[in-house]
């Protein structure tokens, strides 16, 4: 039997996060979960593809929700618990997967199979990727850049214990200006490679 | 005047708290009643006397408490309350675990032969009368599970029919005594019984129930008729029989609700107060359950218990009692008065519409313990009743305007999007804002055409 592994990424707006868990997942050979496949895959979450464009990856909003029992009208708080029962699943049959965001850092802290992989890069480099890649000018770009990244703590803090882009929640931190995104790959792999080793001598 | 400054800051604090989520509201309402306890009362009053009244322990231990026409003192925790929802909880968990509610919504579903513009009547009829005796998040929880499957099979949209059981089971509650939270903390207070609220808000809410169904038949029939059009014939729907484990059990679960049901609607006569009912359901529940099913299950109905609401009231008749016993309540009931220029007609537009939109956004027991000693001190000049009729509607119907305004709206709506359908707020309020304005138009006609 293969030895599993999953890469939990978290990622920092414009540190290239994404590109990072497409590319390492391609030279694995293991499949990628995203926002596309979550989107595409909606039939095996439970929900339409709307309500997961709409919601997921979303905090739940306190103003305009309430939590009676282990009830809760927040459509973003049922769209988070199917996707953790999803990713719990998938975890549990063995199979090796690369997985962006979605608290899977928390959902997945006790399964030991699991790098968590937290990506960072520095202000400069992540504006000038935001404006090539969305065609924005700089003021733009760093409000994209700003607005995101309050938007994915606020979701991952209001699900999980640790604190987003704390070191302590996560096995690994890659700042991609220092190493490039071709070497973070690079090193992924490499750390898959002796992951494996590692569960091949136990 | 440092009292009153306190109290009213520890409240206002313990409503954010309530409305932001940050805490359990258990946890919220204790640490506030705590600090009116430990501020208000020993460093700013320095009255012992105030803690004890607040406290109310003492009534426990009175007979009229528990027998004859004497009632509860009407400051500090409500105690009558309390126990009577302890008991309630109890026989309602006995209920479920005999598969009493999911018998009766197949049996129904089978009776109407699974047709669902009958279904959509018959479940909002059977919403609002289950929700008279019993509290309407179990009738939901259990309602809105059948109707979640009973769509699966049927192949239609659950989310018509949640919507108008959830505004039904509101519409159901205002029409007793022991049917929402507030009926009862508005009841036990100003010590009225069942028959007095049936006799008065029910009638209200039988013509509001009339109105609602109305309604939503208009709003949802054409959806729920093409439904049935796309339905093919090998449907295989389970048998009402199926949801009873245990018959004995069953059958004593059964009679423990006839039972309730009859000590509350008597209860003006035999002068039993709701808290000796609710003791009487909570005893006879655990007989039962021991003689049908055994120690286990006991067991598992205390541990389902739902002690955090037990806490949330307690902390919160403590924070309630520091306004009280500080005079700000007082101040508030002649601000009223004053803004209502001693009109009755102003002070039922005001509590109505008032408690209403309070109720539509935060939650309305809190606001209901705090108007209760207002309406009390309002009732030096005017009819006590007719006010208490108000409260009464306004904060049970004002919480069917949002998915946040009542307790079912949340358990119905959260397990509508556990069965993959769920209800957002646009959805939700398209339909029941509108709905809601037109009950309480209704409410405040009949009170305006009855009491004045």
């Amino acid at each position: 039997m293969k030895t599993q592994i999953i890469f939990s990424i978290g990622r920092e707006f414009g540190s290239a996060g994404h590109h990072i868990a497409g590319k390492l997942a391609e030279r694995l050979g293991i499949a990628l979960y995203d926002k596309r496949f979550f989107i595409e895959c909606h039939d095996q979450i439970g929900f339409s593809a709307e309500i997961m464009e709409k919601y997921d990856e979303k905090a739940r909003n306190i103003l305009t929700s309430k939590k009676i029992r282990n009830h809760t009208n927040s459509i973003e708080a049922h769209v988070q618990d199917k996707v953790t029962d999803f990713i719990l699943k998938r975890a549990e049959s063995g199979e090796s997967f690369v997985i962006v965001g979605r608290c899977s850092d928390e959902i997945l802290r006790n399964n030991h199979n699991t790098a968590k992989i937290f990506i960072t890069g520095h202000i400069e480099e992540k504006i000038e990727r935001v404006m090539d890649v969305y065609s924005l000018s700089r003021e733009a770009a760093i409000d994209k850049i700003k607005r995101h990244d309050k938007k994915r703590r606020n979701y991952h803090n209001s699900y999980s214990e640790m604190k987003w882009g704390d070191s302590r929640g996560y096995d690994l931190c890659i700042d991609t200006s220092v190493i490039g995104i071709d070497a973070a790959v690079d090193l992924l792999c490499q750390y898959a490679e002796s992951f494996k080793k590692a569960k091949d001598v136990k | 005047m440092i009292a009153q400054i306190f109290a009213v800051l520890i409240f206002i604090a313990m409503f954010v708290m309530i409305v932001v989520e940050v805490f359990e509201r258990h946890i919220v309402t204790l640490t506030s009643g705590a600090c009116v306890l430990v501020v208000v009362f020993g460093l700013c009053m320095r009255d012992v006397s105030a803690a004890l009244a607040t406290l109310n322990i003492g009534s426990i231990f009175t007979s009229g408490f528990w027998y004859g026409e004497g009632g509860e003192s009407s400051a500090g925790v409500n105690w009558s309350t309390i126990i009577f929802i302890i008991g309630m909880m109890v026989m309602v968990e006995g209920m479920g675990l005999s598969g009493f509610f999911k018998w009766l919504c197949l049996s129904m579903a089978k009776m109407v032969k699974y047709k669902t513009i009958p279904l959509l009547v018959c479940f909002m009829l059977m919403s609002a009368v289950l929700s008279m005796f019993i509290d309407s998040i179990t009738v939901i929880l259990f309602l809105a599970a059948v109707t979640t499957e009973l769509a699966h099979i049927l192949k239609f949209n659950p989310i018509p029919m949640i919507i108008s059981e959830i505004f039904c089971a509101n519409i159901g509650g205002s029409a007793t005594m022991c049917g929402d939270p507030p009926n009862i903390i508005i009841g036990t207070s100003l010590h009225y019984s069942f028959f007095d609220f049936l006799s008065n808000t029910g009638v209200i809410a039988l013509i509001c129930f009339i109105f609602a169904a109305v309604y939503f038949y208009f709003c949802f029939r054409k959806e729920l008729k093409e439904s049935e059009k796309t339905r093919g014939d090998n449907i295989k729907v389970p048998e009402p029989s199926s949801a009873i484990s245990n018959k004995l059990s069953f059958g004593l679960s059964v009679f423990v609700f006839g039972v309730a049901v009859i000590l509350l609607i008597t209860h003006a006569q035999t002068t039993l107060s709701v808290a000796t009912i609710g003791v009487i359901a909570a005893v006879l529940t655990v007989v039962s359950t021991l003689v049908s099913s055994g120690k286990k299950d006991v067991v598992h109905i205390f541990k389902s218990l739902d002690y955090k609401t037990i806490l949330f009231f307690i902390g919160l008749f403590i924070s309630v009692g520091g306004l009280e016993q500080t005079g700000v309540l007082e101040i508030l009931a002649s601000f009223i008065q004053t803004i209502s220029g001693g009109s009755l007609v102003m002070v039922v537009v005001i509590i109505l519409w008032l408690s209403a939109i309070a109720s539509a956004f935060v939650d309305n027991i809190p606001f209901a313990a705090t108007m209760v000693p207002v309406i009390r001190a309002l009732s030096a000049t005017m009819p006590e009743g007719t006010l208490a009729w108000t409260l009464a509607m306004g904060t049970d119907l004002g919480g069917n305007a949002t998915p946040i305004g009542a307790s079912a709206n949340v358990v119905g709506t959260s397990v509508s999007a556990k069965a993959g359908y769920p209800i957002s707020w646009g959805k939700y309020c398209k339909y029941c804002m509108p709905a809601t304005v037109m009950v309480l138009l209704i409410s405040m006609v009949c009170i305006f055409v009855r009491y004045i």
